[in-house]
């Protein structure tokens, strides 16, 4: 076949590996010449494309009318156009023709832009799936009533939710950009939530505050939990502050305060006389050596302690849960306090003999009164859960940083299972043979409760049948060189 | 023989606490009314004043920061006695010695006045 263009060897080579397919044309649209990227595009042999027009060896999916008109008036076309291989297959391609004014042959260069096609159609279809997730989540960030702002490290706001909007009467756009002080927020709202964004570019950690807010429905007092958002690499970016309005719970808290007041006031007022009476009762009979009367008194009172007990145990609950448990530390040997209220006990406990055995003893900084209370409470279980027992062992020990108590009985012992609940509140055990003991339920968690409120630590070892020592741990302040004289 | 003033709008309290402290050899008045505690300190010039938190229509608290505003009443020691959480805080607050939790042993009672009463 005789060739119209002639090509010198460089660019034959360049022609041939070329990705591209190349292609010229002659006036009629013949094709005259061809690439060996241009064959394999096709699908066809050189051969059979050479000779051929290249309309009809190849269809395009283009509205060919139009390009073709435009071609003819500028002698150059390019786009994309969807080209039918010899199997039938479809690919994407770009298309590129020019007409060579002097010879009028077309060069045309095919490229193949398939798979470009298929990414930016994958890309297409995941943008319209995060549009869709956006859209979601704008509408659930805007259904909430929490309020949710979103602020970087200079303190402006890049994100707000409706709720915020709403109730500072303000339009987000307006909110956007904008700092709380800008926006004429209370100085002590600007402060504390302020400190602890600033805190979370520091430390990372999340944090929770309580504080009042100003909103068009007036003051109202919100929790506000800050978490910190991090970009791929860690990097703190920005804080998320979430603020839920507890206005309600806060009040109805408040009133559960006064009414437990009142309670507290109303329920220890007869036990004073009550207890006053008995306890001038007793002294009258020990005067008159009146012994079963006394006994009866005796019973009287101990059962009025109890009452007294109960009554501080449910206000304790009450305090423990509004956080409202006051600590009043000194500093005091603690052996010093466990041997008052065993002496207590030994004066009033006719079934029980209580051995101490102090190993080593400390100073510790704690509220005396709290401490004793846990002192009482495990004393008082482990007499209770060993009634046919004749003794309790109270040791006292240190380890590096602790003073270490513990309160051992030879009772009936907690099993397994008990042991990892016999802490939590309202708690009581149960016993195989129906057998129940009195209680709320309150006592070891109070106590644990009180020795956490301390730094220290309570748990218990037991075996059942067996019995059960009940441990705590408190830090020690420090120790003096006589003190292990004290044994 | 030293003298105490107990006020208390209970009773029976006053009546409790009158028993063992007379018991104790000390003189014992006591009044449920709030209102008439100056009053009662003139008249009776105490040695010590045991003092309830919460009476009948006035403050326990107010009485005491006013006892211990003026320069008659001031040295007297005042020990507030209540049932109310964080008496210990009022008593602060009011400026007073010491305060008693109710309900109280008697020991507590007897050892508390003894420690202000020599």
């Amino acid at each position: 076949m005789k060739r119209n263009v002639a090509l010198s060897d460089h660019y034959k080579a360049f022609f041939e590996n070329e990705m591209d397919g190349i292609f010229i044309a002659d006036k009629e649209g013949k094709i005259i010449e061809v690439n060996r990227s241009g064959c394999k595009l096709l699908g066809f042999s050189k051969k059979e494309i050479i000779g051929k027009s290249g309309s009809k060896l190849a269809r395009t999916h283009v509205n060919n009318k139009e390009a073709s008109q435009e071609f003819q008036r500028k002698g150059f076309w390019f786009g994309e156009v969807e080209v039918e291989r010899a199997d039938g297959s479809v690919i994407d391609t770009e298309l590129w023709a020019r007409r060579d004014k002097a010879s009028g042959n077309t060069y045309i260069i095919l490229r193949n832009i398939t798979e470009r096609k298929r990414t930016q159609r994958e890309l297409q279809k995941l943008t319209l799936k995060f549009e869709e997730q956006a859209r979601t989540l704008q509408a659930i960030l805007s259904s909430t009533t929490n309020h949710i702002y979103v602020v970087n490290r200079k303190g402006e706001y890049e994100y707000v939710n409706k709720a915020v909007s709403d109730a500072i009467g303000k339009p987000i756009n307006e909110i956007i950009g904008m700092t709380g002080k800008n926006l004429g927020f209370p100085n002590e709202f600007n402060e504390t939530i302020g400190g602890l964004r600033q805190k979370i570019f520091e430390t990372g950690k999340s944090y929770r505050a309580e504080t009042w807010f100003p909103t068009q429905e007036g003051e109202r007092f919100f929790e506000f939990v800050l978490n910190p958002i991090k970009d791929k690499k860690g990097t703190i970016v920005s804080v998320v502050k979430t603020a839920t309005d507890i206005t309600d719970r806060k009040l109805l808290e408040k009133k559960k305060d006064e009414f437990l007041g009142i309670a507290s006031h109303e329920l220890k007022t007869p036990l004073t006389s009550i207890k006053g009476y008995t306890q001038i009762l007793e002294r009258k009979f020990k005067k008159a050596e009146d012994e079963e009367s006394l006994h009866h008194i005796i019973r009287v009172e101990s059962q009025l302690n109890r009452l007294t007990t109960l009554v501080s145990d449910l206000l304790d609950v009450s305090r423990i849960d509004t956080g409202k448990m006051v600590l009043r530390r000194e500093e005091f040997p603690i052996v010093e306090l466990i041997d008052d209220i065993v002496h207590d006990f030994e004066y009033m406990s006719y079934s029980h003999e209580f051995i101490l055995q102090i190993i080593d003893n400390a100073y510790v900084g704690a509220d005396k009164y709290r401490i004793g209370q846990v002192l009482v409470n495990l004393i008082a279980n482990a007499i209770k859960y060993s009634p046919q027992a004749d003794k309790i062992i109270i040791t006292v020990d240190t380890d590096k940083e602790n003073v270490i108590v513990g309160v051992k009985d030879f009772g009936i012992g907690i099993d397994q299972r008990a042991q990892k609940k016999i802490f939590e509140r309202f708690y009581q055990m149960n016993f195989e043979n129906g057998e129940k003991f009195s209680g709320l339920g309150l006592g070891l968690f109070i106590s644990s409760e009180i020795i956490e409120r301390h730094g220290g630590e309570m748990w218990v070892e037991s075996k059942k049948g067996k019995g059960s020592t009940f441990y705590f741990s408190l830090p020690i302040i420090y120790k003096r060189k006589e003190m292990n004289r004290i044994n | 023989m030293k003298k105490i003033l107990v006020v208390d709008d209970d009773r029976d309290i006053l009546e409790v606490i009158q028993i063992i402290l007379e018991d104790q050899g000390y003189d014992v008045h006591i009044t449920p009314d709030g209102n008439i505690v100056e009053r009662k300190i003139k008249e009776f010039s105490p040695d010590l004043i045991l003092l309830d938190i919460w009476l009948a229509g006035i403050d326990g608290q107010d009485i005491a920061a006013r006892l211990k505003k003026q320069n008659e009443t001031k040295e007297i020691p005042i020990v507030m006695i209540s049932a109310v959480n964080k008496s210990d805080q009022i008593a602060q607050n009011a400026g007073v010695e010491d305060f008693l939790s109710k309900p109280f042993d008697m020991d507590d009672l007897i050892s508390i006045v003894a420690k202000y009463i020599h």
